[in-house]
C-alpha cells in the first residue's frame, strides 16, 4: 500500500501516548494500534478529522504517499 | 445520539425476537418426528385429510412403522432446516447479524424448503403404494399430490435462497467495513 500512516511521528512530536489519543477521539486502543501499524483498509474522514483536531495537525502530517516501485515486483 | 439509541433499541428488539425464534425453531425441529409418532399411532383419524380417497382397513404395526419411516424423510429434511434456522437465530440473538455463517445457515434453511416439497410428493406417493400393497387386485393406488401450499413453499424457498445470497454479500461488505477505522 503506497499510503503510509505516520501517526507515530506526530504523536512523538506532540508528546502524546496512543492510549491518550484513543481516549480523546473515542476510539479503542486496539483500533488505534491497527491504524498506527497500517493494518487497516481505510480511515473515515470523521476519524481523520478527530485526530487532526486533537493533534492540531493536517491530514498530510499523519498520512504520506510513497510510490511503490513496480519494476521490482 | 438519539439515532444511536434508536439503533440500539432496534438491535435489542431483534435480539429478543431472535431468542424467541430460536426456541420456536428448536421446538419445531423436535416436534416433527414426535408429532409423526402420534399421527401414525392414530392414523385412521387423520387419514382422510392426509391421504384423501384412500380406503384403509385396520392398519398393522408393520403398516404404521413403514408409514412412519416414509413420512420421516420429508420430516427429517424439515428438521435439518429448522436446526439451521435455530442456529441462525442463535447468532442473531448474540448480535452477530452480518456473518458469512449466517448466510450459510439461511441458505440451508432455504434448501430444506426446496427439498421438502419433492420429498413430500415422493413420500405421499410411496405411502399410497405402501398402504394399499395388500389390497385386492385393481385396488392398489398410487397417489401423486402437489398442493398450492407446496408451490408457495417452493416460492418462499427460492426467495430465501436469493436472500441468503444477498446476506452473504452484505456480510462481506460488513467485514470490509470493519477494517475501516
Amino acid at each position: 500500500m503506497p499510503i503510509v500512516v505516520t501517526l507515530d511521528v506526530m504523536l512523538a512530536r506532540r508528546k502524546m501516548r496512543g492510549k491518550e489519543l484513543a481516549e480523546r477521539i473515542g476510539m479503542t486502543e486496539q483500533n488505534l494500534s491497527l491504524l498506527r501499524s497500517g493494518k487497516v483498509k481505510g480511515m473515515r474522514f470523521e476519524t481523520l478529522a478527530r485526530i487532526c483536531a486533537e493533534l492540531e495537525c493536517q491530514p498530510a502530517d499523519i498520512l504520506t504517499y510513497q510510490p511503490v516501485d513496480t519494476a521490482d515486483d | 445520539m438519539a439515532e444511536l439509541r434508536a439503533m440500539e433499541d432496534r438491535r435489542a428488539r431483534l435480539r429478543r425476537l431472535a431468542r424467541v425464534m430460536l426456541w420456536v425453531s428448536l421446538l419445531l425441529a423436535v416436534l416433527g418426528p414426535v408429532v409423526l409418532i402420534a399421527v401414525w399411532g392414530w392414523f385412521e383419524a387423520v387419514a382422510p385429510s392426509v391421504l384423501p380417497g384412500l380406503r384403509l382397513g385396520d392398519l398393522s404395526t408393520l403398516d404404521r412403522i413403514g408409514g412412519y419411516g416414509i413420512s420421516l424423510v420429508p420430516a427429517a429434511i424439515g428438521m435439518w432446516g429448522f436446526l439451521n434456522l435455530a442456529r441462525l437465530f442463535g447468532r442473531f440473538a448474540q448480535g452477530d447479524l452480518f456473518d458469512t455463517d449466517n448466510a450459510t445457515r439461511l441458505r440451508r434453511f432455504a434448501l430444506s424448503l426446496l427439498g421438502v416439497v419433492p420429498a413430500k410428493v415422493v413420500a405421499h406417493a410411496l405411502l399410497s403404494v405402501w398402504l394399499t400393497r395388500d389390497a385386492a387386485a385393481g385396488a392398489h393406488q398410487l397417489q401423486i399430490s402437489l398442493s398450492s401450499t407446496d408451490v408457495v413453499l417452493l416460492a418462499i424457498g427460492m426467495l430465501m435462497v436469493a436472500l441468503a445470497t444477498v446476506l452473504r454479500e452484505a456480510a462481506e461488505i460488513a467485514d470490509e467495513n470493519r477494517q475501516f477505522v
